[in-house]
């Protein structure tokens, strides 16, 4: 074999490989899928996702659903697929998406560098326009302003009413990582959600902050304490029982 | 002389000739407006008024006919695009009426970009606590 027909073939195989990679990532749900908010007029829909907090990986693009509900204040970015383009792994970055710009449309939300942000309660549209400026298709979102806060394990944020920590009761030594999670009327709410965490006495159990919203609750020593978090003019206290 | 009259004689008919073929041309006649698709918080786009909750788009096909029930080229613009704002769509004669903020203004309706229809349109509050 000719040594430029094996270099070609590597640069086709590393081509594809590359391909499948950017695909996998960005491969887009199905037509119907709960991830996948379809566009009223028919023409795509529009996929969710805010990463600046963990209450958002419930609804990045590898997660279940698109969320019914944004808190007021709270940051997140949309995606719009053609309808074509729906299904498999498809290469977001092809020339079907150059130009699809996605515009807010009244005073509910609004755009900058960060994305959309959430701005007034009330229920919000979103444009998909071409390059041209002519309207693809449109979603609505409900913005609302959260009146509670929910505490939640970090790896099972979800909207089951069961996934919500109501207290702690902790063995020593034992650690868990949680998340506050904005909520309205009881029902959890998409959007990043800043807060602040404190343990009434650390020497019973401590919060230490990791990354993405996650902090870590550790059990020290047995006794009773009440972990409080505070965040958009709410808060909430839970009990925590550590013991042997 | 004969000549010069000829030629005021000419010109004449042809200008004639050119109200003539302008007067007998097809007409703007009526217009259409069909196939709406309204917001969650609904809305209303017809020839007599426009009403649209803030925030919200509706959708409608917009059709100017000649009075030889031929299509007409339209088209659809607002004297206030800050209150509310008109985009064409994607799909053919659709027109987008996007309501930015409660207030009045006024659209016009064009055939062949003529203005036909000027219709009153107003940007209505959401309520409260919308059902969605």
């Amino acid at each position: 074999m000719h040594p430029s027909t094996i270099v070609d073939r590597r640069r086709a195989a590393s081509s594809l490989a590359f391909v499948i990679l950017i695909a996998g990532c960005n491969g887009n749900p199905t037509e119907g899928s709960a991830n996948y908010r379809t566009g009223e007029l028919g023409n795509g829909g529009f996929l969710f996702a805010c990463d600046d907090s963990v209450t958002c990986d419930h609804y990045s693009n590898s997660a279940t659903t698109f969320p019914h509900q944004i808190a007021s204040g709270a940051n997140f970015r949309l995606r719009f697929v053609p309808t074509n383009d729906q299904g498999g792994s498809v290469d977001l970055d092809g020339p079907s998406y150059q130009g699809i710009t996605i515009d807010p449309v009244g005073p509910f939300i609004g755009k900058g560098t960060m994305g959309f942000a959430a701005l007034a309660p009330g229920i919000a549209t979103f444009a998909a326009k071409n390059a041209k400026g002519s309207l693809i298709d449109y979603g609505t979102v409900r913005i609302v302003k959260p009146d509670a806060i929910a505490v939640v394990g970090a790896t099972s944020v979800s909207e089951s009413e069961s996934s919500r920590i109501p207290r702690f009761n902790l063995h020593v030594g034992e650690a868990v990582d949680i998340v506050a999670v904005a909520e309205y009327e009881d029902e959890l709410v998409a959007g990043a959600f800043n807060v602040a965490w404190s343990s009434r006495d650390d020497d019973v159990a401590a919060v230490d902050r990791r990354s993405r919203g996650v902090v870590t609750l550790s059990a020290k020593a047995p006794g009773k304490t009440v972990l409080t978090i505070e965040g958009s003019a709410l808060s909430r206290d839970v009990d925590v029982e550590v013991i042997r | 002389m004969s000549r010069s009259f000829d030629t005021v004689r000419c010109a004449v008919l042809g200008a004639l000739c050119f109200i003539g073929s302008v007067a007998c041309g097809p007409d703007y006649d009526r217009l259409e407006l069909t196939g709406q698709k309204g917001s969650p918080l609904g809305g209303t786009v017809n020839a007599q008024m426009i009403s649209i909750p803030e925030g919200m788009i509706v959708k409608v096909h917009v059709v100017p006919w000649n009075d030889d029930d031929e299509p007409m080229r339209g088209g659809a613009r607002s004297l206030d695009t800050s209150i509310l704002d008109v985009w064409p769509v994607v799909s053919d004669r659709d027109f987008a009426f996007v309501a930015n903020k409660v207030g009045r203004t006024s659209v016009e309706f064009q055939a062949n970009g003529r203005t036909v229809l000027t219709v009153h349109a107003e940007v209505t509050p959401q309520p409260e606590q919308p059902a969605f």
